[in-house]
Order: C-alpha cells, then sequence, then structure tokens
C-alpha cells in the first residue's frame, strides 16, 4: 500500500494492517504472508504441469499411439515401480531438504 | 472460469498462459465462492459469540466486523489466497500481452482511427496515476507511451480471468443487464445521445449501442492507451461507438447535450470531493428531462455490517482507498447534493442478464426489485445481482 493508497483509507487504525513491505498483512509474521503466496505460486504451477499433460496424454491417444488404457497401464507397471519409488524418494529429500538438521 | 475473448485484440495465449489462467479463475472461484461462504459461518459461529461476549452485543458496523474478522484464521486464510489471487490475474497475463505488443499496437493505430481523440497534454488525476488500482501494474495509464495499448489489453484479459466467466464473453454483462432494465422499465425513454464517464476499454458502452441503435455513444476516460484500446475493440466488433480523453471533473460538452450519462464501476475510484464535482457536471450536460444512471457497488447504509464489510475489504487490501468513504454514502443524497430533486432519485438491483436471462431482468423490473441487503448484490460471485441507482433531470418547463 502506498502512502497514496493509506492516506485516502478513512481509518487510522488500517496501518496496522500492512507489513513492512507495505502489501496486506493477515498472519502474525509477516514471513507467513509470504509464505503463503509461494504455496499459491506453486499450487499453480502443479496445476500448469497437470493441464499440459493432460494435454499431451490426449494428443497421444487421439493420434492413435496409444489408449487411455494403456497409458494407465505405463502408470500401473509394477517393473517400474521401483525406479519410481527411488525417484519419489530422491524428489522428497531434494525438495524438503532445508527441513533437515544441519550435519 | 476464465474466458475467452472474442476480438482480435486479442493476444494469442501459449499452452501455459491458458494454463495459469484457468487456474487464477478456479482459484477466484473457491475464494469467492466456497472460501466466503466458510467466512460467514466462522464469523456467525465464532466471531460474534466471542464479541457478544466481550461487548455484549453483536458488531455494530463494518470497522468492528473488520477489527473482529482480522483475529480469525478463516478471515487470514480467505484474504491471504484473495489478495494472492488478485495479483496473479495480472502476472497471468502480462507475459502475453507483452509479447504480442507489436502486433496489438499495429492493429490499435489502424482499428481506432477516426474513432479517438486523445491530448498531448492531458493531466492524468492522481487517483488514477499515483496507485496501482486493484494491483494492476502502472495502473490504468501504463509505463510506456501515454496512448500505448498495453494498459488496455491487460485490462481486458486480466478482466477475462478476474471475471470468471461472470462478466459475459465480452465482459459486458453490467452494461447489457443496465441496458435492459432501463429500456424495459421506461419504454419511453429513447434517448439519441449517450455519455458514458470512466468508460476504460468500453466494455459496458458498447451494450447502449447495442440498446439504442439510434443513439450516438460517446465514452470518455482520463487513460488513452485503455480508450485507443478500447476504439480498436469496438471497431473491430461493428460497434459504432466513439472515445475522447476527458476528465468527468470537467466535461468539455455543452450544456444540456446528452440524454443519458452513465458510469459503470466508476465512482468508487474518484475521491469523495471529485464524485460531487462529477455529479454536477453530469446535470449540467444533461437536457431536461435526461437520465444519469449509475452501476455501482451498494452503499453500506442500506446493508448489514458483514455484508457490508465484506464488500469493503477491497479499500483495505486491493488497493482501491476510496471504495469505503464512497460506499458509506448515500446514493440518494449524492444526487440531491449534485440538484437533482429527491423525488426523482430511483435505486434497483438487477440480476445478472448472463446468468439468470432475460427473464428474469424482466421479472425483476415487474415486482420493483431493491434487494440490497443481499449476499448475491455487488459479489463477483455465483449469482451475481448489480446495483444501479440514478436520477432525472427536471424536464423544463
Amino acid at each position: 500500500m502506498t502512502s497514496d493508497a493509506l492516506s485516502a483509507i478513512p481509518e487510522p487504525s488500517a496501518r496496522g494492517y500492512y507489513g513492512p513491505d507495505g502489501q496486506p498483512q493477515f498472519f502474525a509474521d509477516p514471513a507467513m504472508d509470504r509464505f503463503a503466496a509461494v504455496l499459491i505460486k506453486l499450487t499453480q504451477e502443479l496445476w500448469v504441469v497437470t493441464e499440459r499433460l493432460d494435454g499431451l496424454e490426449r494428443a497421444v491417444i487421439s493420434q492413435g499411439v496409444l489408449t487411455r488404457a494403456q497409458l494407465d497401464a505405463i502408470a500401473a507397471d509394477s517393473t517400474v515401480s521401483a525406479e519410481r519409488d527411488s525417484a519419489l524418494l530422491a524428489y522428497v529429500h531434494r525438495t524438503l531438504a532445508a527441513l533437515r538438521e544441519p550435519a | 472460469m476464465a474466458v475467452e475473448l472474442q476480438h482480435a485484440m486479442k493476444p494469442t495465449p501459449t499452452g501455459e498462459d491458458l494454463a495459469r489462467q484457468r487456474f487464477v479463475s478456479g482459484l477466484r472461484m473457491f475464494v469467492l465462492n466456497d472460501l466466503a461462504g466458510d467466512l460467514r459461518r466462522a464469523y456467525d459461529q465464532r466471531v460474534v459469540p466471542d464479541f457478544q461476549r466481550d461487548h455484549g452485543r453483536a458488531p455494530a458496523n463494518g470497522s468492528e466486523v473488520h477489527a473482529a474478522l482480522r483475529q480469525d484464521p478463516t478471515f487470514k486464510t480467505y484474504s491471504a489466497l484473495r489478495v494472492n489471487a488478485q495479483k496473479m490475474v495480472w502476472d497471468s497475463v502480462t507475459p502475453m500481452v507483452a509479447r504480442e505488443h507489436d502486433r496489438l499496437s499495429a492493429v490499435a493505430d489502424t482499428a481506432s482511427h477516426g474513432r479517438v481523440q486523445t491530448r498531448t497534454d492531458f493531466k492524468v488525476p492522481r487517483n488514477v496515476s499515483a496507485i496501482d488500482v486493484h494491483f494492476m501494474p502502472g495502473s490504468y495509464t501504463g509505463s510506456k507511451a501515454p496512448d500505448d495499448v498495453t494498459p488496455g489489453a491487460v485490462y481486458d484479459q486480466g478482466l477475462a480471468v478476474f471475471s470468471m466467466g461472470l462478466m459475459g464473453k465480452n465482459l459486458d454483462d453490467i452494461g447489457l443487464s443496465m441496458g435492459r432494465y432501463v429500456s424495459r422499465k421506461f419504454p419511453d425513454f429513447r434517448p439519441l445521445r449517450i455519455l458514458d464517464v470512466g468508460c476504460t476499454i468500453g466494455h459496458n458502452t458498447l451494450p447502449w449501442k447495442q440498446t439504442y441503435p439510434n443513439a450516438e455513444v460517446v465514452g470518455i476516460d482520463v487513460a488513452a492507451g485503455g480508450l485507443k484500446y478500447g476504439a480498436a475493440r469496438a471497431s473491430l466488433q461493428g460497434v459504432d461507438v466513439t472515445f475522447q480523453q476527458m476528465n468527468a471533473e470537467a466535461l468539455e460538452f455543452a450544456d444540456s447535450s446528452f440524454d443519458q450519462v452513465f458510469s459503470s464501476m466508476f465512482l468508487h475510484e474518484l475521491a469523495l470531493k471529485t464524485t460531487g464535482k462529477v455529479f454536477k457536471e453530469i446535470r449540467r450536460v444533461l437536457r431536461p428531462g435526461g437520465l444519469m444512471l449509475h452501476m455501482e457497488l451498494p452503499p453500506n447504509t442500506q446493508m448489514g455490517a458483514f455484508e457490508g464489510f465484506y464488500l469493503d475489504w477491497d479499500c483495505y487490501y486491493n488497493v482501491e482507498p476510496f471504495y469505503k468513504a464512497f460506499r458509506d454514502q448515500d446514493p440518494a443524497d449524492l444526487c440531491r447534493n449534485a440538484g437533482f430533486a429527491a423525488d426523482r432519485y430511483f435505486q434497483f438491483v438487477v440480476p445478472s442478464i448472463g446468468s439468470y436471462g432475460t427473464a428474469a431482468v424482466d421479472e425483476a423490473i415487474a415486482r420493483e426489485a431493491n434487494n440490497v441487503n443481499c449476499e448475491t448484490t455487488g459479489r463477483l460471485a455465483n449469482g451475481i445481482q448489480w446495483f444501479g441507482f440514478g436520477a432525472w433531470k427536471e424536464s423544463a418547463q
């Protein structure tokens, strides 16, 4: 909120509604407001991947490359599940590394 | 959900653009319908009982509702998501507008020719230039040349994401709903000259030409780029409307030169002292027997404390600093203070024509709908209904 905007709001207590960066603050610690923004952006990015993957799958089916049943069979393929398990664990360790105690 | 605009001023989105925009519209649907419902429940079940315990009564006005809600976790998450969704509206459309800037500029240069007048010496007022209105980067004027089309294109595309489909594919639901209402409510009134003040890109100006095909329709605004973009947008849709850069505080039109003066979602972006000047100017340019009509947010004086604050949220958290001061006024007083006779004032609530259909608008006219204190009135969410008010200028004796 710029001082121009703030001065137009007819309520002196409104000054307390913004963090040190001038942005609206709702949580006790302004860092939480920033993390909320990151979380929502990440959710959006996940949707982008979901929608684009959906497009690819539809293209693969409509081109006659694979059927929906074959795509599902690939997802359920037990011969690659071990590879996926280790890929997932690596992913979890990579993305959540900040939660670990320093070595 | 996110609307695909239907005109040639539309940039071509990539797959990523489309997915981002769809997400933002969907996020807003969730926040403004589902979380809004949760907020009401939290208010009734937690906030009011706590307040009653401490004060022996329920919150009596919007400020008390606000102060009490700020302590509640549901308000915090609702608000944090809503602020971010608003910023993400603009984030989701600016890349494609920037990518196609040169093409859009060239199309606008050609298509707006002869339909828009802008001025190089124009002074944009501070309520537009000094703040990023509703978090729109660069506000309505942008950071490039004064008549650059970027802000207009960003606003049009942003509104398509922001409105979640509730303003129609041409973002004209307000104008169409108001047009249907006025033409059916006042069948003997057939305006031949109509002015839309603060029209931005003219998305709600065009419906007046559709409502009254014989009328000359003019839109004015302070932002040159939006007008140029809007003139091209109108031209490419084959709607004969012209635009001029002008400040509504000092209209450059002769006395008694319009049959109708309209605005939509405009007054709440003005400082209150400006609003009085604008009303007087509107009255001056209206011919005797002419109609002043405003589509706006409903006033706090006619709403409950929670319902009123729910709308005032934007004043505090959506860079709409003039919002509450406007909504605290009685619109009948604003009209009377500008010289309109008290008995020539009227107000109404009209169901969105896109959401409910024309029969519902006609039915609202028949029963003189005025359900102001209602959770669908003025709230951009499922079931939206628009608030309107106006006054007739007395006829010459």
